[in-house]
């Protein structure tokens, strides 16, 4: 027996050094002074610059594997664009998503080796950091300078400049990015978005019109400070508190469960653990700046702009019209379908939501009757909204792993679908088969008759229109795409003119999407702080929103911020501003936030409540 | 003399063919055992490492610094530390005071029905829940116990049997309430099968001799059932003390949200949510191993008293 329990401790202990051996399957990667990997790249002879990179591939045939860590993201099947890929660049490409966004196919993929190609959402600024600083990806002015040089004539600059990090290396090319070279004149539409039942709206409006208008057009109401204010008409619902007048009245007059009833006079978008987007989005219609006057970077919420925002929340859920909170309580515990499936039923008379996130559901409610429009509120003080407009450097950030065998071929291949023969094979399709210019300077284009006649079928999954997006740039697609209403759907119209009225109150807020410094020895201690910090916000919203009156509202924010500063909010707010000012160096800005710019003139108008209708697109 | 000879030739005869069989089976187990729970120890250095940050775990347990107990430190000191303890303790002394008896009453009432049809009837009703998942389950009680939506608060509000519609799945209050009756309904028919199996072997004639002693149903119950299968309960009551630190993350996780944090984070939870989205491996790993380490006091303090109070333990 004894011999029996020996052998089993030896074959224990083998199999722990085995387990420990097995633990260094990757080389150690030594640092540079940058605090950077120090990369080695493949020996492959040099591309010139003469003609477009993907042009030297030859007949060569590749196959190469490329993760995209969103769950959603649908992997394209066979069709005519990805045909159309491996006939310019002969690269085959194998897709794959994870099952759950959760971390763990990727911390698998880090773990027991990378694909050669990966994508990962840009809002996981940490996760993309520690890629480039811990050597597993390229840099991709390495590779463009030896195997793509053509890359650079391709790429937008500022795109390219943006993902920069101390070292000066940008390590992967993002998707739906914003360009100032692409960006048209004039102001882009705003991210997040209110809207409004347009059936109700108009109820309201007419209520208003007819019984609260007095003989000068104007209706007169006591604010929240108890002082006597006046608004032209129009734009009492724009007020926060004719907002809250017309949700009483919303919920009085067609709270039901039924066809046409509303349960709900204000939906919010889904509580996370990460915080609600629709208090950002609320932050900005109060117009709560990010920065100020002197130029200096503000942590949003101890901001007492933010604060008010939060109150007036609360304001709207404790007040209680037909026995019924205006913000419903299910909206608190609501998950993304929960959320869509009021906005696609019509049942709530408002939304602050991100728009673009529930666009079917916008459709469906059209489609059922319950057409949702734009519309803006503003502060106590009545500040114009300043709206953070829908650029940004991406989505979904691509990045050549150091275990791709071929770099210099699938550098060639993102030079490819960056330049605009790319851009237009995986946005509107082949040409000749989906599309054709409309002039010899080829600069308009138009969908062929056998492409809409497919559309009207609905059969155009083999063109593969915006399948492969993951190097897409939108703006350039939305500048290009056919200048008609042929071949739009009156769904699409639609979508596409979802908040659009509002652009007027939209700015950049390209200053405020600052990246902080990966390569700083503070900054695990930095993200950690800030994993708590965000946490803990989100675990408080609720409940301030959900205080039994103001006081406890105020007293739990309060608390809050006491707590964030307990868990290290200075090391946050420093590194914060740094990364701030540094953007706005790159930038070449001083001030940042629109209201204090020179020049700014406010935009608000009163009677359109709905924003610029004018703006709405016809193709 | 010649019987110790023969005795030492018993202990080393040849194998048969049988014995290399049972051999192989058994062999197959121990490197189970020896590949998932043995060669993965090694991991646990990482509790002592600064491997936060690391992408790569196995880079993190290579490379990353000794940092002694500082991971262990951060829990204990993190301003949430009380908080998650309470609740996992918490959830678990009531789970443990509530759905340990529960399957065994329910095992004993089944025993006792006398229609074989109606109690495999009961059975197949209080098991299939177990057969489905969480997320379905969950979603399903979810649905049942929506704010506005939901048939509990709508009937009962219409019933007047509330004042005010209730916010069950929101107000942090109901959680632990929540959790005990949706672990009780899927899993209470699931967990008697053991109980049940215990009392069908326990030998007919002692209720018959029971019966000509003039014994009722209650003083058989109490005199021959309960102390028949009292070693089995004894076994799961000493591994459910070792593992009141595991609140089972699945049925957690389709419950929780921002809303019911504060009862609704448990060590579990915790550690999912910092170890993986957040790179945080060192850290997770510090809580998870001494959450074992409890676990593993918990299971001896739990088997001495039961051997001092029954003369019955697992070892």
């Amino acid at each position: 027996m004894k011999k029996v329990s020996k052998t089993l401790t030896v074959l224990l202990c083998a199999l722990l050094a085995f387990g420990m051996s097995g633990c260094g399957n990757r080389s150690k990667v030594s640092m540079g002074s940058d605090n950077m990997a120090i990369l080695t790249y493949p020996d492959f002879p040099q591309t010139p610059s003469d003609k477009n990179s993907w042009e030297y591939i030859g007949n060569e045939q590749n196959t190469i594997e490329w993760y995209v860590d969103v769950s959603s993201w649908a992997i394209p099947a066979e069709n005519d664009v990805i045909r159309k890929i491996k006939e310019k660049t002969g690269i085959t490409v194998k897709f794959s998503t994870p099952v759950q966004d959760d971390g763990q196919k990727l911390a698998t993929l880090i773990a027991g080796g990378l694909p050669d190609v990966i994508s990962v959402p840009t809002s996981n600024v940490k996760t993309l950091a520690s890629l480039a600083q811990q050597g597993y990806v390229y840099d991709i002015n390495t590779l463009a300078d030896r195997w793509a040089p053509t890359l650079y004539d391709h790429l937008p600059e500022d795109v390219l400049d943006w993902w920069k990090y101390a070292n000066n290396k940008t390590y992967g090319i993002p998707n739906h990015y914003y360009s100032y070279d692409d960006i048209p004149d004039g102001q882009l539409q705003p991210n997040g978005g209110m809207m409004v039942r347009k059936d109700l709206f108009d109820a309201w409006q007419r209520h208003v019109e007819t019984d609260l208008k007095d003989a000068n057009g104007n209706v007169t109401y006591t604010g929240f400070d108890g002082t006597q204010k006046s608004v032209a008409w129009q734009g009492y619902i724009t007020t926060p508190e004719g907002f809250k007048a017309a949700c009483v009245w919303a919920m009085e007059n067609y709270y039901g469960t039924g066809n046409g009833g509303i349960t709900t006079a204000l939906q919010l978008g889904q509580f996370t653990n990460t915080g609600n987007a629709s208090l950002e989005w609320l932050a900005e219609f109060f117009a709560v700046p990010f920065e100020d006057k002197e130029g200096n970077y503000l942590y949003r919420f101890t901001q007492e702009g933010y604060a008010n925002a939060l109150y007036y929340l609360n304001d709207l859920y404790t007040t209680k019209a037909n026995g019924n909170t205006l913000i419903s309580n299910s909206n608190f515990t609501q998950g993304y379908d929960g959320v869509g499936s009021i906005i696609a039923g019509g049942k709530a008379f408002a939304t602050l939501v991100t728009p673009q996130d529930y666009q079917m559901h916008f459709v469906t409610a059209k489609d059922s009757g319950y057409d949702y429009i734009s519309m803006y509120i503003t502060n106590e003080a009545g500040d114009a909204p300043v709206l953070q407009d829908i650029r940004g450097y991406g989505y979904l950030f691509n990045m050549i792993t150091t275990n791709c065998k071929r770099p210099d071929l699938v550098i060639k291949l993102f030079d490819f679908l960056s330049s605009d023969e790319g851009q237009l094979l995986v946005s509107l399709g082949v040409e000749g088969e989906t599309w054709h210019w409309k002039d010899e300077q080829k600069t308009e284009i138009a969908f062929t008759e056998k492409y809409l006649e497919d559309k009207a079928n609905l059969t155009t999954a083999k063109y593969g229109l915006l399948t492969v997006d993951l190097l897409l740039n939108y703006q350039f697609y939305d500048n290009m795409q056919p200048k008609t209403n042929n071949g739009k759907t009156e769904s699409e119209l639609y979508r596409t003119n979802l908040k659009r009225p509002l652009t007027i109150y939209a700015y950049d807020y390209n200053a405020c999407s600052f990246i902080v410094d990966a390569t700083d020895t503070r900054f695990q201690n930095y993200n950690n702080a800030l994993t708590r910090i965000d946490s803990l916000i989100a675990q408080q919203i609720p409940k301030i929103l959900k205080a039994s009156n103001r006081a406890s509202a105020q007293k739990l924010y309060a608390d809050t911020v006491k707590l964030l500063e307990s868990r290290n909010l200075s090391l946050v707010v420093e590194m914060q501003q740094q990364a701030y000012r540094k953007t706005k160096e790159k930038l070449g800005i001083t001030v940042a936030w629109p209201a204090y710019q020179q020049g700014y003139v406010s935009p608000l108008d009163r009677t359109a409540p709905n924003g610029d209708l004018s703006l709405y697109r016809t193709y | 003399m010649q019987q110790a000879i023969q005795a030492e030739k018993k202990k080393f005869r040849r194998w048969t063919s049988n014995d290399w069989v049972l051999f192989g089976m058994a062999f197959l187990s121990v490197i189970f055992l020896a590949v998932f729970s043995y060669a993965t120890l090694y991991g646990l250095v990482l509790a002592f490492k600064g491997g936060d940050g690391y992408l790569d775990i196995m880079r993190a347990i290579n490379e990353a610094p000794w940092v002694g107990l500082d991971n262990f430190k951060a829990f204990v000191t993190d301003p949430d530390f009380k908080e998650i303890m309470f609740n996992t303790l918490g959830l678990n002394v009531l789970q443990l005071l509530i759905n340990f008896p529960c399957p065994i009453i329910f095992a004993v009432l089944t025993a006792e029905l006398l229609s074989n049809r109606f109690k495999k009837t009961v059975q197949t009703v209080t098991f299939f829940p177990h057969f489905i998942s969480w997320a379905v389950f969950g979603g399903i009680f979810i649905s049942l116990l929506d704010f506005d939506t939901g048939i509990f608060n709508t009937l009962f509000y219409k019933m007047g049997l509330v004042r005010e519609k209730v916010d069950i799945l929101g107000d942090p209050q109901y959680f632990w309430g929540i959790i005990i009756i949706t672990s009780l309904i899927k899993g209470m028919g699931w967990g008697s099968i053991i109980y049940v199996a215990a009392i069908a072997a326990i030998p007919q004639e002692l209720y018959e001799a029971a019966k000509i002693d003039g014994a009722n149903r209650w003083h058989k119950i109490r005199y021959i059932t309960v102390p028949s299968i009292a070693p089995t309960i004894t076994l799961f009551f000493i591994l459910s003390i070792s593992g009141i630190l595991n609140n089972g993350i699945e049925h957690l996780w389709v419950f929780q949200n921002t809303n019911n944090l504060e009862r609704s984070e448990v060590l579990d939870t915790y550690i999912y949510k910092y170890g993986f989205p957040h790179w945080r491996y060192s850290y997770a790993t510090a809580i998870g191993l001494m959450k074992s380490v409890v676990s593993l006091i918990l299971l001896l303090i739990g088997n001495t008293t039961c051997k001092k109070v029954s003369g019955k333990g697992i070892y």
